[in-house]
Formats: structure tokens, sequence, C-alpha cells
């Protein structure tokens, strides 16, 4: 137990300290990416690694939380840190929608109605230009100041607030794959992944468990996929609702580890850096 | 030698990438972490 503290510990304090050695906003830019890479590797962990659902469609989380929290800051001047928390309920109600129709599938099946699932959200993104904007994507302009009370924390100028916000979604990711494993609905999940049908024999409700992990799933990426359009400024509908989103996610933990916590950390860290390169 | 990589293999990544990939699940199904695990045991029986 003092071992495993240590080991995410003392990185962690390392990370709270690094901006103030290192100033390059490219260093922080890389460092930014791989906070959202992990923490969209750890959200993608909780339904394909714990529990042994391979959704390839998690692009259509990550794609909501982007767009909700955007929409609302554009046509309705919500602040995004209101704004996101909207979003994030919003992709775990859809999530909750499609976990009940698609855990009716398994195996291959499941991962193509994933990907037919994101697909759909993809192009009703396209075709309703009225909300979305369409291709031509929506611009973030104007992001309100952050202020507690009459104190100003952040103009969001600089890639610093970003770079803490990141790394605390990160550690908030990384938190939700700890919690969920140690509890009943991990052993549940694993359980499910090892053998559904010896599960279901033991009791375990297998819809049920599958949706909560989905929505657990879905609340991460989508705010993931809120601080990542936040951050880079601009989205459109291939650019966050596209399969390579998808996919990247699958890799993150697949290279990492599969269902194991410490997994999609390394998986991020290999394949940010293998990509920037 | 860093204007020959830039010409000649610019996205060189890539491919690192996808035998990255093919490696990982070939030889490491269960990831970096799952094959660094699986070693140090063999290691600790070992001894």
């Amino acid at each position: 137990m003092k071992a495993t503290l240590l080991a995410w510990g003392l990185p962690l304090v390392a990370l709270l300290f690094l901006p103030l050695w290192i100033t390059s906003p490219y260093a922080l830019h890389i460092f930014i990416l791989l906070f959202i890479a992990i923490a969209t590797g750890e959200s993608w962990n909780v339904i394909g690694g714990f529990a042994g659902q391979y959704s390839v469609g998690h692009a259509a989380f990550y794609g909501l939380g982007a767009y909700g929290a955007f929409i609302l800051l554009q046509d309705r001047h919500v602040a995004p840190w209101f704004g996101v928390w909207v979003a994030v309920a919003i992709a775990a109600a859809v999530a909750l929608a499609i976990g009940s129709i698609t855990f009716r599938l398994r195996g291959p099946y499941f991962v193509l109605a994933s990907i037919a699932v994101a697909e759909i959200i993809r192009l009703a993104a396209l075709n309703w230009k009225d909300l979305t904007n369409g291709a031509e994507g929506i611009l973030a302009s104007d992001l309100p100041p952050l202020q507690l009370g009459n104190r100003l924390i952040t103009d969001w100028n600089s890639k610093i607030p970003y770079y803490y916000m990141g790394l605390a979604m990160a550690v908030f990711s990384i938190g939700v794959n700890f919690a969920v494993k140690k509890t009943k609905l991990g052993y549940y999940l694993q359980a499910i992944r090892e053998d559904q049908d010896a599960a279901h024999s033991l009791g375990i409700p297998l819809t049920v468990t599958k949706n909560i992990a989905l929505v657990i799933s879905a609340a991460c990426t989508a705010l993931a996929g809120s601080f990542a359009a936040f951050y880079i400024g601009f989205i459109e509908p291939q650019q966050v609702f596209g399969l390579d989103v998808s996919v990247q996610m699958v890799l993150v933990a697949i290279i990492g580890g599969i269902g194991t916590v410490s997994g999609p950390l390394i998986g991020g860290v290999v394949l940010v850096l293998l990509s920037e390169s | 030698m860093g204007a020959f990589l830039k010409e000649n293999l610019a996205h060189a990544h890539v491919l690192i990438y996808g035998v990255l990939v093919i490696v990982v699940i070939l030889y490491m199904p269960e990831g970096f972490v799952g094959f660094a695990a699986a070693r140090l045991r063999r290691k600790a029986a070992a001894k």
C-alpha cells in the first residue's frame, strides 16, 4: 500500500511543480496532450478493460462533451466550467440509452454496433447545421476568464492553466479507475469479462452492470472531450466524432495494458511521444 | 542527419506506430504493463 502510494504520489508531486522549471509552451503542450490521452484511455478502460466490452464508438461521448460545452458557450453564453457538467450529463444520458440497446449484443456484434452509433451521431452533427454549424465547425471565441468572487484566477492566455486542468482531469480518471476496480462493481465487471454466462448464473445483472460501467466511462470521456475542445479552441464533426478518435483511445489502453490502472498511463506516454516525434 | 530524416522519413513515426501496435498485439497481448508483470513474476519464481 505504502509502495503504491509512493509510486503514484511522487510523479504527481513532480508534475505539480513541473511548470516552475519547464516554461516552453511546446513542452507544456505535449504534457497537455498526454493528459488528454491518459484521461480518454483510462475512461475507455472502465468499459473495455474491466468489463471486456470493446466499444470502438467512444468518440460519440468525446464529441458530445465537446459539442455540448461549446454550444452552451456560443448560443447560451454559459461559462465552460458550468457547461461542461451539462455536457457530461447529456453524454451519460445518451450512454444509458445506447447501452440499453447495444448491450443486447456480444463480442464483434457489440463492436460493430458501437461504431455504427458513433457514425450516426457524427452524421447527425454534420447535418444539423442550425445547432452544430455542420462541417464548418465552431470556433471558441470570448472564453470568459475564470474568477472566484472578484479575484481573477486565469484569463486562459497561457498554457499553464490548461496544464493544471489537464493534470486534474487525468488524476480524476485514474482515481475513477482505482475506485471502480476496488469496489463490488469492479469485481462484477471482471466476472462479466471472464465469462458472461457464468457471471449471470451467479446472479450478476449483466445489462445493468455493463450500463453503469458505460455511463461512468462516457461521463469521463465527455469531460476529456470538453477539455480538449476548449484547449484546441475549434471543433468540427470529423475531429471529435471520427473513428480515429475512438481507435486512439482503444490503442492507448491496449498498448499500455488493458484492464490495469497503470496501462493507459504507459500507453498514453508511448503514443503521444511517438505521434509528436 | 536531421535534414535527411525530415526529407525522407517525415512520416516515419506512423510506420513505427503501426509496427508497435502489431508487435504489442502479437507478443504482448496484455500490453506493456502485463508483459512487465509477467517478466517480474517469472524472475521471482526462478529465484
